[in-house]
């Protein structure tokens, strides 16, 4: 609704213009006046049409921050392939240690 | 209590352990864990390279999206300075108005975009980082250790002789390695395919979204042209006076700088437009198998790789 109030608001404010281009002098100043008010009537849309659009921004960016966190989540995971290994490394040299003392 | 000798050839339980140690052919059994892992893994070609270039693009938008949105503030702060109504100055004259209890700053919607696409961005330099990240290294490091401290635990248990355990450990520490490197690939691919095929909708509604917006900030800067080049005809220097080349020079500027942020808003929606494609088409990649000769050059290079880590533990 608000992008078709702004168009038509912008397509106004551009007849105007072409109105305002034929007159001199005061009348030329009231018409600067009239297309600057429509201009900014025009501009309001935009962004009243933008901000609309907010929430369904707001909702996909929610789904890609979940992305970017599950990506971390699977980083942890790969790293802990290492360290098991590393782990089970670290059990024999306990088992090694255990082993040495009993004899 | 009587310490039983391990190394003595003639204990059986000893005698045994050496012979399963001296059945296994480390190089035939590290070929056959080789081609199990590649095998299991699916012969999925790994498309690291795409990855970076779907990366550089999302900070090629973001890169345009901050130096044009900026261009667009300037020209707003101009804009609203050449339309400003004859009153007095006060500390609010040459802010945006609200009109009819709207605001027309188009600066918030501008910030909340660039926002949106360092959001993108981010999101494609954490898949590639993912998808480049060098796990196998920690793996084979890992792997490493493990062949020093099972050794040095055969060596205590006494079951084999030194050249016997130094080879045991590392036939058991390459099969780990091997075995752990395509968990890490297999893990990798698996969570790259969960991430993308759920971030796909949503990735295709903001680049939508963004390309979309990027021509209603056209208009935006249109009708600030619009009015601009307006108050200009009423403020141009007469024709034939030395003010006149300087004036038209400075609009000609204006003009040609809004030309340049209408022609980068355009190109940054083509571009962000192509991004759920290019992610879309990454993801297939890894649901497709590589084709024979690919597995089998594969397969032939990790064999190798996994023989050059078992001869460097010995």
């Amino acid at each position: 609704m608000a992008h078709e109030i702004a168009e038509q608001l912008a397509g106004l404010a551009s007849r105007v213009n072409n109105l305002g281009v034929n007159h001199t002098g005061e009348d030329s100043r009231a018409f600067l006046a009239l297309q600057d008010r429509l201009a900014q009537l025009a501009q309001a849309a935009i962004v009243a049409d933008l901000s609309d659009e907010r929430p369904a921004y707001q909702a996909a960016l929610k789904g890609l921050n979940d992305a970017i966190e599950f990506i971390g989540n699977a980083d942890v995971q790969l790293d802990n392939v290492a360290k098991a290994i590393a782990l089970t490394s670290k059990a024999a040299d306990l088992a090694d240690q255990a082993m040495s003392s009993v004899a | 209590m009587t310490k039983r000798n391990y190394s003595d050839p003639s204990d059986a339980t000893a005698a045994r352990m050496r012979f399963r140690v001296q059945s296994l052919v480390p190089r035939g059994l590290i070929i056959a864990v080789s081609v199990l892992g590649v095998l299991l893994a699916g012969c999925v070609s790994f498309p690291t390279g795409k990855y970076e270039e779907l990366c550089s693009s999302g900070e090629e938008v973001l890169n345009d999206a901050v130096a044009t949105f900026a261009q667009i503030e300037t020209l707003q702060r101009h804009y609203e300075v050449v339309v400003a109504p004859d009153a007095m100055l006060t500390t609010n004259s040459f802010e945006p108005p609200v009109v009819a209890g709207r605001p027309t700053d188009i600066v918030p919607e501008l910030q909340f975009r660039e926002n949106a696409i360092r959001t993108v961005a981010k999101y494609l330099t954490v898949l590639n980082a993912f998808s480049a990240k060098d796990y196998q290294s920690a793996v084979d490091a890992a792997s490493i250790e493990l062949a020093g401290s099972l050794e040095n635990l055969e060596r205590s248990a006494g079951a084999l002789r030194p050249a016997e355990s130094k080879e045991a450990s590392g036939v058991f520490s390459t099969v780990v390695d091997v075995i752990g490197r395509e968990v890490v690939r297999e893990k990798r691919i698996k969570a790259l395919r969960t991430v993308m095929q759920a971030a796909q909708p949503d990735l295709a509604v903001l680049c939508d979204l963004i390309a979309h917006d990027n021509e209603k900030i056209g208009q935006d800067i249109d009708l600030m042209i619009g009015r601009l080049i307006a108050h200009a005809n009423a403020d141009r220097p007469a024709y034939g006076t030395a003010d006149r080349i300087a004036f038209d020079e400075r609009i000609g500027a204006e003009l040609w700088q809004a030309k340049i942020m209408k022609e980068s808003l355009k190109a940054m929606g083509a571009a962000i437009s192509q991004i759920p494609a290019a992610h879309k088409e990454i993801e297939d990649c890894l649901e497709k198998k590589s084709s024979a000769i690919e597995g089998l050059k594969s397969l032939a290079e990790e064999a190798e790789r996994a023989n050059v880590f078992y001869r460097n533990l010995k």
